[in-house]
C-alpha cells in the first residue's frame, strides 16, 4: 500500500516537474502581458482592443497588465504565461543572449520615445550630458531600455557610464524621485515626462519622442515596443498571429491619422485619464508611430549597439538583427 | 536530552552523508540540464554557477556590491538590535510602560514591512539610509520580543537570592539580569541575521544603484538566471559565515553555564 502511495506521488511529482506545458486553449483566444497599459508606447495594442479590431479578425484578446514592467511582460511570454507580449524590442535580444528566441512581429514605435529630464535647481550646473559626472541619474529599472539608452547617450557624449551613478528609481516614481533630489536628474516615459515637464518641476535636456530628438541624440531611428511572440506559437498558430497583426496595422493606421483630441476620445476614461494632457503628450510622441507599422532593420541594429554599452550584449557575441523581427505578417497585412 | 539509544553520533559519517547527498544534488542538476531534461534558460547549471561566481570573485565585480549589502545589513543589525534590547529591558522593568504600548507592538510586529519598502525608498532616499531603516523594521521585533520574554523568564530564585545578598539594581542587571537573558538575545540573533539580509536585499532590489539586490534585479531584467542564482549563492554563504561568527560569540559569552551546548 504504502509502496503504490509512494509511486503515485513520485509520478504526480514528475509530471509536475518535467510534464509538458498546458496544452493551447480554445482556437482563438488570445493573451497579450504588457508592463504598464497606461504608457504611452503601448498604445496601438491597447487601443486596438479599445477599438474591437482584434474582435473584428474573430479574436479574444485578453490584455494582461503585468505589474514590474516589461521585463516581467518578457518574461511570462517566455514562460508561456502569455502568447504575445507588447515590450521594447530590446527583451527579444537579451532573450536572445541567454539563447531563448522571441520574435517581433509589427512595430509600435520607432523612437525611444523617452526624455531626459533634469530638476529644474541643477538648471545652472547642468548643461550638457557631460555634466552629469558624478551624479545620481534615474533610470525606470535596472537593464530596462531606459537604463540602455542612458547608457549610449553617456558614452556619445564622451562619458564613461561608470562614471555616472545610474539607480532605478521606477517609471511611475521617477518624478518624486526628482522632486526629493534623489537623483539630479532621470529617463522619462510618457505620461509622466509631460505631466512633470508641464508643471515646470524640471527641464528637458534631451527629448527622443521626435524623429528629429531621436536623430540628434541617438543618430537616427531606434527600434522601441513591438509586438513579441514565441517562435512555437508562430508555428502553431500562424493565422492568430496574422489576425494580430492585421488588427495592430490598423491601429497604427489610425493613430498615425488621428488629432490628439480624437485619439483621447477613443480610449477609455480610465486610460486617457485628463483628455486634454492626453492630447497634449499625443501629440508631442506621434511622429513616433510608423504608418507602416514595420520593424526597421536599422532600429533594431541601433538597440544591439546602445545594449553593447553594458555587455547586456556581450562583446564577443554577433546577433543579427534579423533574427529578433518578422515582418511578413506586416507585409501580408499591408497587401505588399 | 532523553537518549533512548545506544547509538553514538558518528561525524565523520555525516559529513560523508552530507557530501554524497550535496555532490549527487549537483550531478543531477548538471546532467538534467545537460541533457535537456529542464531547460539551463530557468535553472542554470552547477559548472556555469560556478565559473560565473569565480569570474565575479577575480575581477572584484562581486566583492564592491557585497561590501555595501554588508554594510547595510550590519549597521542595520546593530542598531536593531540595539534598539530591540534596549526598549525590550526597558518594558520588561517597568510593566506599566509595556501594557500601554502592547497593542502598538504587536500591530506594528503584525505588518509585513516588506511592502512598506518602497515608501520607505520615498522617505529615506535611494542611499544607504532607506535600506539600514528597513533592516532595523525587521531585526528591531525580533530582538525586542527575545528580550522582553528572556528578561521576564530570569530565575526569580536567583534574582531573590542575589537581593538578599545585597546585590545593587546596578550588579543585579550586569550579573544577573543580563546574563541570564542572554540566551535569548543570541537565539534571537541568529534568527534576525537572515531577516537582516532580506531588509538589505529587498531594498537594494527596489531602488538603488548598487548591493546585491541590484546585481540580482540586473540579472533578471536580463533574464540570466546564473546571474540571479550566483547572487543567492554568494549572499547565502555570507549569512553562513555571519551565523558561524555568532555561534563562536555565543559560545563565549555562555561560558558559565553548567550545560554548554
Amino acid at each position: 500500500m504504502l509502496l503504490r502511495r509512494i509511486v503515485v506521488v513520485g509520478v504526480l511529482l514528475a509530471i509536475v516537474v518535467f510534464g509538458a506545458p498546458p496544452a493551447i486553449r480554445a482556437a482563438e483566444k488570445v493573451t497579450v502581458g504588457i508592463g504598464g497599459v497606461g504608457l504611452m508606447v503601448y498604445l496601438p495594442t491597447v487601443l486596438a482592443k479599445s477599438k474591437g479590431y482584434f474582435a473584428e479578425e474573430g479574436l479574444d484578446v485578453e490584455i494582461l497588465d503585468i505589474k514590474g514592467g516589461g521585463s516581467q511582460a518578457a518574461s511570462a511570454l517566455i514562460g508561456g504565461s502569455v502568447d504575445f507580449s507588447a515590450n521594447a524590442i530590446d527583451h527579444a535580444i537579451k532573450a536572445k543572449v541567454q539563447k531563448k528566441d522571441l520574435v517581433a512581429v509589427h512595430s509600435h514605435v520607432r523612437f525611444p520615445v523617452m526624455g531626459l529630464v533634469v530638476a529644474n535647481k541643477y538648471k545652472g550646473e547642468i548643461k550638457s550630458l557631460a555634466d552629469l559626472k558624478g551624479r545620481p541619474v534615474g533610470v525606470t529599472s535596472p537593464g530596462s531600455q531606459t537604463h540602455m539608452v542612458l547608457g549610449y547617450l553617456l558614452v556619445k557624449n564622451g562619458v564613461k557610464p561608470d562614471e555616472v551613478k545610474i539607480i532605478g528609481a521606477g517609471g511611475n516614481t521617477m518624478p518624486l524621485a526628482i522632486e526629493k533630489d534623489s537623483v539630479h536628474a532621470g529617463m522619462m516615459v510618457d505620461p509622466f515626462f509631460t505631466v512633470f515637464t508641464k508643471q515646470g518641476k524640471g527641464f528637458v535636456l534631451v527629448d527622443m519622442f521626435t524623429a528629429k530628438g531621436a536623430l540628434e541624440a541617438m543618430g537616427g531611428e531606434v527600434q522601441g515596443t513591438t509586438l513579441l511572440t514565441r517562435p512555437d506559437v508562430i508555428a502553431k498558430r500562424p493565422a492568430t498571429v496574422q489576425k494580430m497583426v492585421n488588427a495592430l496595422v490598423r491601429a497604427n493606421k489610425l493613430i498615425t491619422s488621428s488629432s490628439g483630441e480624437e485619439m483621447a476620445r477613443s480610449l477609455p476614461a480610465e486610460l486617457a485619464g485628463d483628455p486634454k494632457l492626453y492630447a497634449e503628450s499625443f501629440e508631442h510622441a506621434r511622429e513616433a508611430f510608423p504608418p507602416d507599422s514595420l520593424v526597421g532593420r536599422e532600429g533594431v541594429a541601433r538597440v544591439i549597439e546602445t545594449m553593447r554599452v553594458f555587455e547586456a550584449v556581450p562583446a564577443g557575441m554577433k546577433i543579427e538583427p534579423e533574427s529578433v523581427f518578422d515582418n511578413r505578417y506586416v507585409l501580408k497585412a499591408l497587401g505588399r | 536530552m532523553a537518549t533512548s539509544g545506544p547509538e553514538k553520533v558518528s561525524w565523520v559519517r555525516i559529513r560523508l552523508w552530507r557530501a554524497v547527498l550535496l555532490g549527487a544534488f549537483l550531478l543531477l542538476w548538471e546532467m538534467a540540464t545537460r541533457r535537456g531534461w529542464v531547460d539551463p534558460f530557468f535553472v542554470s547549471q552547477p559548472t556555469v554557477l560556478a565559473a560565473q561566481i569565480f569570474d565575479w570573485i577575480r575581477t572584484g565585480f562581486i566583492l564592491r556590491h557585497l561590501f555595501v549589502t554588508m554594510q547595510e545589513t550590519i549597521l542595520g543589525f546593530l542598531l536593531g538590535t540595539l534598539l530591540g534590547v534596549a526598549v525590550g529591558f526597558t518594558f520588561a522593568r517597568w510593566q506599566t510602560l509595556a501594557h500601554i504600548f502592547d497593542p502598538l507592538m504587536v500591530a506594528l510586529n503584525a505588518m509585513p514591512r516588506v511592502v512598506l519598502a518602497p515608501l520607505f525608498i520615498l522617505w529615506f532616499g535611494l542611499g544607504l539610509l532607506s535600506k539600514v531603516v528597513m533592516v532595523v523594521s525587521l531585526v528591531f521585533f525580533v530582538v525586542f520580543f527575545s528580550t522582553y520574554t528572556g528578561i521576564r523568564e530570569v530565575d526569580r530564585d536567583l534574582v531573590n537570592n542575589a537581593r538578599i545578598l545585597g546585590a545593587h539594581p546596578r550588579h543585579m542587571i550586569r550579573h544577573v539580569l543580563l546574563p541570564s537573558a542572554l540566551t535569548w538575545i543570541f537565539a534571537s540573533l541568529r534568527t534576525s541575521v537572515g531577516f537582516a539580509l532580506i531588509g538589505a536585499v529587498v531594498g537594494e532590489y527596489l531602488g538603488s544603484h548598487e548591493g546585491m539586490g541590484y546585481v540580482i534585479s540586473y540579472a533578471e531584467s536580463m533574464f540570466n538566471a546564473t546571474g540571479v542564482l550566483a547572487g543567492l549563492l554568494v549572499l547565502m554563504a555570507a549569512v553562513i559565515a555571519i551565523d558561524v561568527a555568532l555561534k563562536r560569540l555565543d559560545a563565549r559569552f555562555s561560558y558559565w553555564k553548567p550545560f554548554p551546548k
